[in-house]
């Protein structure tokens, strides 16, 4: 059955990597029959390179156009398709996504929306599955840092970095563009959202947007259980959420330009909770509330300096409620508000055209409040400086960053734990090993540290005060090389890298008896192998393939307790074979993506025995678009099938995934 | 040149799919019957961990031939346990299982057979302990909880509704002994409580409390005395054992305990643990004479690994026919370890238990 399986994924894929060459082939001559219809009407772009050559750390990148074509819903998916990411998925549209690069955790990844890092000091890791793809102009995944000197000092302290940039508006000859889409699918999703473009004058644009987001998300799903598996349907599953954002765009001459954004996010979600065996109840219920204003203003003053100066104000706020007798009146509510208040300010300066050096400092007070009888209401009062120095000729770039850290916790009540300081080093370089070759060769050192959250320090019972950061440390090394024009290739880009991570002082819930405590206890090592492969061919003048494909092999080791069952067992959660591959061809009828993620076995508890066990899968997604444009209105009309095989699995042990599903979705621009 | 370049694009996508794609397996195929061989042998109950069902029984063969094994409800009912197993013991000849996390009371056989389910309603309170007699069996329940169970059929016949988060439970006398252990406030906040419940077992009617040290937790029948262990408050009081007089209704503290198990030699067994400024955990093994009411703090445990001393206890009992002592240690997360004692506290083996967890054990001859 296993091998049966097996040959059937490869015939799928052999089927269409064959039926790529032939209806490639074949479309020649049928393209150019209807070409006549319908050439003017379609745009061919080629996807670029996905991951890039010359950086001193692996980033990889993709397009918003990428994330359309293939079908990518939001910030959680598209991460999935990088080489050397864990997203842990707990399943359904409303489900938590989070990203850990190179299984540092997620703790360790810091998430930058326009160039200002998401915080979230209560739990310490984002959800990456709320940010919408809508307005995306880009997705990024930097291991380490990417090669930005201008970026806030957070962007440098944490191990990685998943970047999302909005799209700026661009004008023709009109001085506004609007766009209204919906979107509809299985398990009653719907979501219409509606942009608007808006030129204010030659140096102002406003960009408005707003989106709406329900599904009941009772998907049905297997529940394998011996005698009894049975197909069961998810519960209490279903979300509603509304975003809406305004972004404000001036430039006061062309060194000098100010982008001012507004977002709100609202949701109300059912916690559908891990599939317990014969006990269907699920009553916990979270609603989310988000605001933030943030503003980044950059200024070059000359070719030697730039400026750049942001601020953020960032408000949130959750209820999770829980009914059940166990509680006194039947539920309990949990609510949390937190706040934040933060400024960077960074610098370049640029004395020779070999040497860049900036800092860039930052400062943010974080506060939480919660209902919880004697809560601290902690307040964090955080410095972050990163000092940078650049060299960087036709054939080295050496760049080397120094954190320094600062970190200060005031509460109402308990114990203030002391404060924090660090200095964390980093050093990447990429030597170019040929003069006429873009071919590379790269590596990494970064030390990094994760500040206990406020739940680890504080929350009731389980939190400790005494608690020591996290430290992760990043060794990386690669080869990457990228050629254009070959024969009948538009590009080929190949990187890979190898890595040595160390995580020590691991934070983890210690149990005991009765209590569970936040102790620095874990210790893991990480090796691993990031490959990946990008190109794009162009068949004929209206038919072009883009191809991407990466792997990785990871082995992470738990090496806490010499004495532990798990000792040297690989962590849960991580397949040592991971990998996935996506094809978009462009043609003038309609545009193909077809994408393929893989993720071999894995365990879901910590010891590596066979009860442990969870089964790797493929998730298949084929997506079918084509624009229409009449004089100046397009339509884009977009269908998609998501887990195409009907593959029944789990990114996380009993949070089954939803089996075959569908989206289409219509997007009118004018 | 590009029909080289398809092969290579399709080896990595092929290399890609083999990754994965394995077919999913079920959780196992019956064992036929002959997997029990023993003529004497243990059930050990394991919790599992929060979410994961994978509670279970393993089976340890003591006398005759036969190998353990490690799940033998699975082998025996081609159907996993469930989350969270809280509770088993033996009454009748028959085997019962409280499962806190899949919400149910199941009646086994000898040979881990399951013959009869009680699910409890998605309004009714997780289950948690229970006791037997007469026929009946006595669940408790968090939200205040506990029903009366016909023992052989597991329809419920009663139910007694007054307390907060129920906890261990005894049958004594006609009368029930209840730990009302703790309630959560609206904010999610713990409030201990400090008294068992007295409920006539016919009438599932309170008769009476006992004031008792706070969040009392296990209740225990030995040799016609009742004992209690309160939890504390997990601050500054400590885990307490107490005895309780059933006659004035009071109860008397004895030491600090975890957990107590019933020695075939005429002492209780005790485990008490507690923590560094480090958080390490230090366990110390007591014995408390109920006759002469000494607690000797000499570790009955002779030649005890060290591991034992710095590991949570996990389950704690005495096999009343041998005298043998096995200890259950967790680290929740691995699969726990028992240690084997014999009745002079030599250790004899240890083992894995078969799953994370383990808590009960039970003796079938």
């Amino acid at each position: 059955m296993l091998h049966k399986k097996i040959l059937h994924a490869i015939g799928v894929i052999v089927a269409m990597i064959t039926s790529v060459g032939e209806v490639s082939a074949n479309e020649v001559e049928t393209a150019d029959s209807i070409a006549t219809q319908h050439l003017n009407n379609v745009t061919v772009t080629a996807v670029k390179s996905k991951a890039k050559v010359s950086t001193t750390t692996s980033v990889q990148m993709l397009s918003g156009e990428d994330l359309r074509s293939l079908g990518v819903q939001n910030a959680g998916d598209a991460v999935k398709h990088f080489a050397g990411s864990n997203v842990r998925d707990y399943g359904g549209i409303g489900g938590l996504k989070t990203v850990s690069v190179r299984n540092l955790g997620a703790a360790h990844t810091a998430v930058s929306y326009d160039g200002v890092a998401v915080s979230n000091c209560q739990a310490g890791q984002i959800d990456v599955g709320r940010f919408s793809l809508d307005n995306v102009s880009s997705l990024s995944l930097a291991v380490g840092h990417d090669d930005d000197l201008l970026q806030s000092a957070r962007l440098y302290a944490s191990a990685g970095v998943v970047k999302i940039e909005s799209e700026k508006p661009v004008f023709g000859k009109s001085n506004h563009s609007s766009e209204l889409k919906l979107s509809g699918g299985s398990f009653g999703y719907v979501s219409p959202s509606i942009r608007h473009w808006q030129k204010l004058g030659e140096a102002t644009s406003v960009v408005v947007n707003a989106n709406y987001l329900r599904a009941d998300g009772q998907y049905p799903f297997v529940l394998e259980n011996g005698k009894l598996t049975s197909v069961e349907k998810r519960k209490n599953s279903d979300i509603k959420s509304y975003q809406g954002e305004v972004n404000v765009y001036h430039s006061f001459n062309e060194s000098d330009e100010l982008r001012v954004k507004a977002y709100y996010f609202a949701s109300v979600r059912g916690l559908p909770g891990s599939v317990i065996l014969y006990n269907n109840d699920s009553d916990e219920r979270l609603w989310d509330d988000n605001f933030f204003a943030q503003a980044r203003y950059k200024k070059q003053f000359s070719p030697k300096w730039t400026l750049q100066v942001q601020g953020k104000y960032n408000y949130s706020w959750n209820k999770y409620v829980d009914e059940g007798v166990e509680y006194v009146g039947g539920k309990q509510i949990d609510a949390n508000r937190q706040n934040e208040y933060y400024v960077s300010a960074s610098v370049v300066y640029k004395p020779t055209s070999d040497i860049d050096v900036s800092l860039a400092q930052d400062g943010a007070i974080n506060d939480l409040h919660t209902n919880g009888v004697n809560s601290p209401e902690p307040l964090r009062y955080t410095s972050l400086t990163a000092l940078n120095a650049r060299y960087r000729n036709a054939r080295v770039n050496v760049l080397g960053t120094l954190v320094g850290t600062y970190i200060v916790d005031e509460v109402k009540s308990g114990v203030k734990p002391d404060a924090r300081k660090r200095l964390t080093p980093a050093v990447s370089v990429s030597y170019r090993l040929l003069e006429d070759e873009q071919l590379y060769v790269r590596a990494m050192y970064k030390n990094t540290f994760r500040v206990p959250t406020f739940t680890d320090l504080y929350y009731l019972r389980v939190g400790n005060t005494s608690l020591r950061p996290e430290k992760a440390t990043e060794y990386t090394g690669g080869i990457t090389w990228s050629g254009r024009r070959l024969v009948g290739l538009e590009h080929l880009t190949l990187t890979v890298d190898g890595y040595f991570n160390r995580v020590s002082d691991k934070i983890i819930a210690f149990p005991s008896t009765y209590v569970w405590k936040m102790q620095n206890y874990g210790k893991v090592n990480i090796f691993g192998i990031d490959a990946t492969l990008s190109t794009s061919t162009k068949i004929n003048d209206k038919v072009s393939v883009a191809l991407s494909a990466n792997y990785s092999w990871q082995n992470a080791i738990d090496l806490t307790n010499k004495d532990a069952k798990n000792y040297k067992h690989q962590l849960p959660y991580t397949p040592e074979h991971s990998g996935n591959a996506s094809v978009v061809v462009e043609m003038p009828w309609v545009n193909v993506g077809y994408s393929v993620a893989a993720v071999g076995k894995r365990y879901y508890l910590a010891q590596n025995i066979a009860a442990n066990e969870i089964d790797g899968y493929c998730e298949h997604t084929a997506t079918l678009w084509r624009e229409f444009k009449i004089k100046k209105i397009s339509l884009r009309v977009q269908a998609e099938v998501i887990n195409l095989t009907d593959a029944q699995y789990d990114v996380i042990k009993y949070y089954p995934m939803p089996g075959r599903s569908w989206r289409l979705t219509g997007i009118f621009k004018f | 040149m590009k029909k080289y370049l398809w092969a290579v694009v399709a080896l990595l996508l092929g290399s890609v799919t083999l990754v994965s794609c394995e077919e999913v397996d079920g959780p196992g195929t019956a064992n036929p019957d002959n997997v029990i061989k023993a003529s004497r042998y243990a059930f050990i109950m394991y919790e599992g961990a929060w979410g994961g069902n994978n509670a279970g029984v393993s089976y340890l063969p003591l006398v005759g031939a036969g190998d353990m094994v490690s799940d033998i409800y699975l082998a025996k009912n081609n159907a996993k346990m469930g989350d969270l197993a809280n509770d088993m013991i033996e009454y009748n000849d028959q085997v019962y299982v409280v499962l806190n996390g899949s919400k149910y009371v199941a009646r086994l056989d000898e040979r881990a057979v399951e013959k009869a389910r009680y699910t409890v309603s998605a309004n009714e309170g997780t289950p948690r302990y229970m006791d037997a007699e007469d026929g009946y069996l006595y669940v408790t329940h968090h939200g205040g909880t506990v029903g009366k169970l016909n023992a052989t059929t597991l329809v419920r016949e009663a139910v007694y509704n007054g307390g907060d988060n129920l906890e261990g439970i005894l049958e004594e006398d006609g009368k029930l002994y209840v730990a009302n252990s703790f309630k959560v406030d609206g904010s999610g906040n713990y409030v201990y409580n400090k008294e068992v419940l007295v409920i006539d077992a016919k009438t599932m009617k309170q008769v009476g409390s006992i004031a008792v040290v706070e969040n009392p937790n296990l209740i225990y029948e030995i040799d016609d005395k009742i004992y209690v262990i309160s939890s504390g408050n997990y601050a500054d009081v400590q885990p307490t054992l107490q005895v309780i007089d059933t006659k004035n209704m009071t109860a008397k503290s004895i030491t600090s305990a975890d957990k107590i198990t019933e020695g075939n030699n005429g002492l209780i067994y005790g485990v008490r643990s507690s923590y560094d400024a480090s958080w390490n955990l230090q366990n110390e093994f007591f014995t408390y004479n109920p006759k002469t009411g000494v607690v000797n703090d000499q570790s009955f445990l002779v030649d005890a690994p060290s591991s034992i001393a710095t590991a949570a206890i996990y389950m704690f009992v005495v096999d009343d026919e041998t005298g043998d002592i096995y200890v259950g240690t967790s680290d929740y997360v691995t699969t726990g370890t028992i240690y084997r004692f014999d009745r002079s506290g030599k250790l004899i083996s240890s083992f894995d238990a078969g799953g994370i967890n383990p808590k009960k054990m039970i003796f079938i001859d």
